[in-house]
């Protein structure tokens, strides 16, 4: 399969800044995705965001094209986001397990969800369990997860560009959507009027 | 000649001990764990204890889901024969059949009521792992997982 | 809701919450900043740097071609040896080879309900046996 940079990737190694440039347009809003995904925060990801393309630009003489250009800025991504979250928590393992920062979802509180506004503060507060349940995730979670579910890379994708093992990508896309599922897995209704 | 009398008292049931005891050493049995999974294209469960053949499991397999029913160690011996219940009514049944250094010779035998599924001998080296599967259980498939030289 | 339509409620709602952060007019806007800063400037056009550099590399690999004939001899082809070659022994066959240790022994393997197989692959140092029934299709 051609891959659709590769034209780009070619005079940006030649120095072309503009070549770099139409590489940053295409790929921007998903290198801040994952980096989003993972940090959950906006100013934290714009830097990171940043970071990623200054370096890529900086080592593109080192990209030799065995993979396609998008799954290397993946791989980039999502270390410079992973360390970046290191850094604000670094006694924080892998695959922690985070129950222990668990207060319990907060009540909902709908009266009636008959009516439009209210339907959207149902909404509201629903984006607002789903906030709370991805800030509980590990940011290595929150990485095979936005790489999968936003990103929809296949599981052998996702291992290479995290350099992990297979099953632990598996392993780690299960724990993540079971935790986000057992905050929901209360408000059934809501999910099905939604 | 009392004293002496008593030491032959003594020392003859020890003679016979140390003869007897290499056949009872014979008998040691044989430890095999046995993971139970069930794999299925339904959703993305995917919950192994164990770490070391997940990976060379997914590439094995094609499934989406691997779903750890159980985990038991069962001790084999060459007289008695084990038995392990499964999902969908199945069962294993275990036989030591035969053990040199280095392995051990199995017969297993998968059965739902009078079917047999899946009716083997075979050597499982130790350390080895030998993967069982097909029979169909819960939506997707059982593959039990024997690791001997544990 | 079964566990499944939940998931994928779940996954909607994940992926529509990022949607929402990626659309922020705010993350247009850096991306634009970030172009306009670093990636404007276009490639230098031929300037004399390039055709200098080729015509030195041309001199060079010249010099060194020049320098390395004048060092070593000339070539002369030798002539060839009249030593009788010695025979190599005959090679013997190997008697049939014991199998492998690490190759897994299937004395019996049967099934009632449909084909079986058996294969064998490394795990690292570790050797795995599947042994497989294909219960014709059947999904209980």
């Amino acid at each position: 399969m051609i891959d659709p940079d590769h034209a780009y990737v070619i005079k940006a190694q030649a120095g072309d800044k503009k070549a770099f440039g139409q590489l940053v347009n295409h790929h921007y809003e998903m290198v801040y995705a994952v980096a989003y995904g993972i940090l959950h925060h906006h100013e934290r990801a714009r830097d990171v965001t940043q970071d990623v393309f200054l370096k890529v630009f900086r080592d593109i003489g080192q990209f030799q094209g065995k993979s396609k250009f998008k799954t290397w800025l993946y791989r980039v991504t999502a270390n410079a986001a992973l360390d970046e979250a290191r850094k604000k928590n670094p006694s924080q393992s892998l695959d922690q397990d985070e129950s222990d920062e668990d207060d319990g979802p907060p009540p909902l509180q709908i009266a009636d969800r008959k009516a439009g506004p209210r339907d959207q503060a149902a909404r509201h507060e629903l984006r607002d369990l789903l906030e709370r349940a991805i800030r509980k995730l590990s940011p290595e979670h929150r990485a095979v997860l936005v790489l999968r579910e936003w990103q929809e890379l296949s599981y052998e994708e996702i291992a290479e560009a995290l350099g992990i093992e297979l099953g632990t990508v598996m392993s780690r896309i299960h724990y993540a959507r079971k935790e986000l599922g057992k905050i929901l897995e209360n408000y059934d209704d809501l999910l099905l009027n939604i | 000649m009392k004293k002496m009398r008593r030491g032959i008292a003594i020392l003859i049931p020890v003679l016979a001990f140390c003869l007897v005891l290499p056949f009872l050493r014979a008998e040691v049995n044989e430890r095999v764990m046995v993971t139970v999974l069930v794999a299925s294209n339904q959703g993305t469960d995917f919950n192994l204890d164990n770490d070391a053949y997940r990976d060379q499991l997914i590439k094995l397999f094609s499934y989406k889901s691997y779903s750890q029913k159980d985990q038991v160690v069962v001790r084999l011996e060459r007289t008695k024969r084990e038995k392990v219940s499964l999902p969908g009514g199945y069962e294993l049944l275990l036989l030591l059949q035969d053990e040199q250094s280095g392995k051990l010779m199995v017969q297993a035998v998968i059965r739902k009521g009078e079917t047999t599924y899946l009716d083997t001998i075979m050597s499982i080296l130790k350390p080895g792992v030998a993967f069982l599967g097909g029979p169909p259980a819960e939506g997707g498939v059982l593959i039990l997982v024997l690791e001997s030289g544990i | 809701m079964t566990r499944e339509n939940r998931e994928k409620q779940m996954n909607r709602l994940y992926r529509d919450y990022l949607h929402r952060e990626v659309r922020n007019p705010l993350v247009r806007e850096e991306k634009r900043k970030l172009i306009e800063t670093f990636f404007t400037e276009s490639a230098p056009r031929w300037g004399w740097q390039k055709p200098l550099a080729f015509a030195v590399g041309i001199v060079a690999v010249f010099s060194f071609l020049v320098f390395f004939a004048y060092q070593h001899p000339a070539w002369v082809p030798q002539s060839i040896s009249t030593h009788q070659l010695a025979q190599p022994a005959p090679v013997q066959p190997e008697p049939i080879l014991e199998i492998h240790p690490l190759v897994t022994e299937v004395k019996r393997l049967t099934s009632r309900v449909g084909p079986t197989m058996v294969y064998q692959k490394m795990y690292r140092e570790t050797p795995i046996t599947i042994v497989w029934v294909f219960a014709n299709g059947e999904v209980l």
